[in-house]
């Protein structure tokens, strides 16, 4: 009898960088993690009606809608009110006027500033969520 | 924030530092790509390809680099743009082929529209050549959805006048967001609306080469593309030919 493989984690990559997002893809790939990847709030919120990830890690800076916002809105639904959230930034969590407390009402699991952030920190992160 | 007349027209005390942080901002994002990039192409995972990305993106932060300090000097007046007759059709063919493979890393497509090809202009090649790279990186940085994305580099005669820059597709730019970009105002990362990364020093450098070659950057609107551009006056060396 054939075995039945595990199936993958799904990662849902909230960033607008194109160069950076293909680099997270593959080394979160390279850890066994499926990735979609969307540049902003709006494209995010369809592509999680599509299919609800185990884990957003998104980007606060994001054109149109900022981050915030976006984790505004998807809490407001109460069927994504479980999605684990990883803020990876280019805005120190200090400089984002975002309490822990805030932070914590939000979902977010973990805030890592992204220019300290390597890939490994990254996977690990993910992992320890799962 | 808002903004006043003075501070849009006249020197502000914190310029100096707004400049220093957007020059900063723009250049930590290619070393973030490189750093991120060099440790996936280390971890085993990592391909001929990755090793050419990062290649690609240091060659033209690289690149940038040199506009920016290029700029500097003739800001401080260590460099005078003496204007002399250019070839439009050469200047721009030289910088979509700079800029060629940093758009194939961001999945866009650049397109030269020369509707001037003969034209002779008056303006420094080097400065020229400058400001359209450091304006081509801001777009290319900005403008980043999932489809591809058009660069535009164009060159149109408008009556007398040759009227040269950038332009992209999906995004309209109004002339107040590119007076917060020239004046460093608003969010370092998000100074034209709608944008996600606009490298706001690459807007301010071209700015300022123009200006040193007696033009004017300006918010260019068609039905389809919205960008950039400077109107450069022609060569009277054009009316002897």
């Amino acid at each position: 009898m054939a075995k039945k493989t595990p199936a993958k984690h799904t990662i849902l990559l909230i960033e607008p960088d194109k160069v950076l997002a293909k680099t997270y893809v593959r080394a979160l790939a390279a850890a066994s993690f499926e990735t979609l990847v969307e540049p902003d709030a709006q494209a995010a919120i369809l592509a999680i009606d599509q299919k609800k990830p185990d884990v957003i890690i998104t980007e606060l800076q994001l054109a149109a809608h900022n981050g915030v916002e976006f984790l505004h809105e998807l809490r407001s639904y109460p069927e994504w009110q479980d999605i684990p959230v990883v803020v990876l930034s280019q805005v120190p969590q200090a400089e984002s006027g975002m309490s822990e407390q805030a932070a914590q009402k939000l979902g977010i699991k973990v805030y890592a500033y992204k220019y300290q952030t390597s890939l490994s920190d990254l996977t690990k992160i993910v992992a320890s969520i799962l | 924030m808002r903004i006043t007349d003075n501070e849009l027209t006249g020197v502000d005390s914190s310029y100096d530092v707004r400049l220093f942080k957007a020059l900063a901002e723009d250049l930590r994002a290619p070393l973030l790509q490189i750093a991120r990039g060099s440790e996936l192409a280390n971890s085993g995972s990592g391909t001929a390809a990755d090793l050419k990305s990062i290649e690609t993106t240091a060659d033209a932060t690289l690149k940038l680099i040199d506009s920016y300090l290029f700029s500097t000097q003739v800001m401080l007046g260590q460099q005078k743009l003496e204007l002399e007759p250019v070839s439009v059709k050469a200047i721009m063919y030289d910088t979509a082929h700079y800029l060629d493979k940093m758009c194939k890393l961001y999945d866009q497509q650049i397109e030269l529209q020369i509707h001037a090809r003969n034209t002779l202009v008056m303006a420094h090649p080097q400065a020229m050549q400058a400001a359209l790279i450091s304006l081509a990186h801001s777009f290319i940085s900005s403008f980043q959805r999932t489809s591809p994305q058009q660069i535009i580099l164009t060159a149109q005669k408008t009556g007398y006048a040759t009227t040269t820059g950038i332009m992209t597709t999906g995004t309209k730019l109004s002339q107040q967001s590119l007076n917060k970009a020239r004046q460093l105002f608003g969010n370092i990362r998000q100074p034209l609306r709608q944008h996600t990364h606009a490298n706001m020093a690459g807007i301010y450098v071209a700015d300022s080469l123009f200006a040193a070659m007696q033009s004017t950057l300006k918010v260019k609107n068609e039905q389809q593309h919205s960008g950039l551009a400077a109107i450069l006056l022609p060569s009277q060396q054009l009316s002897l030919l």
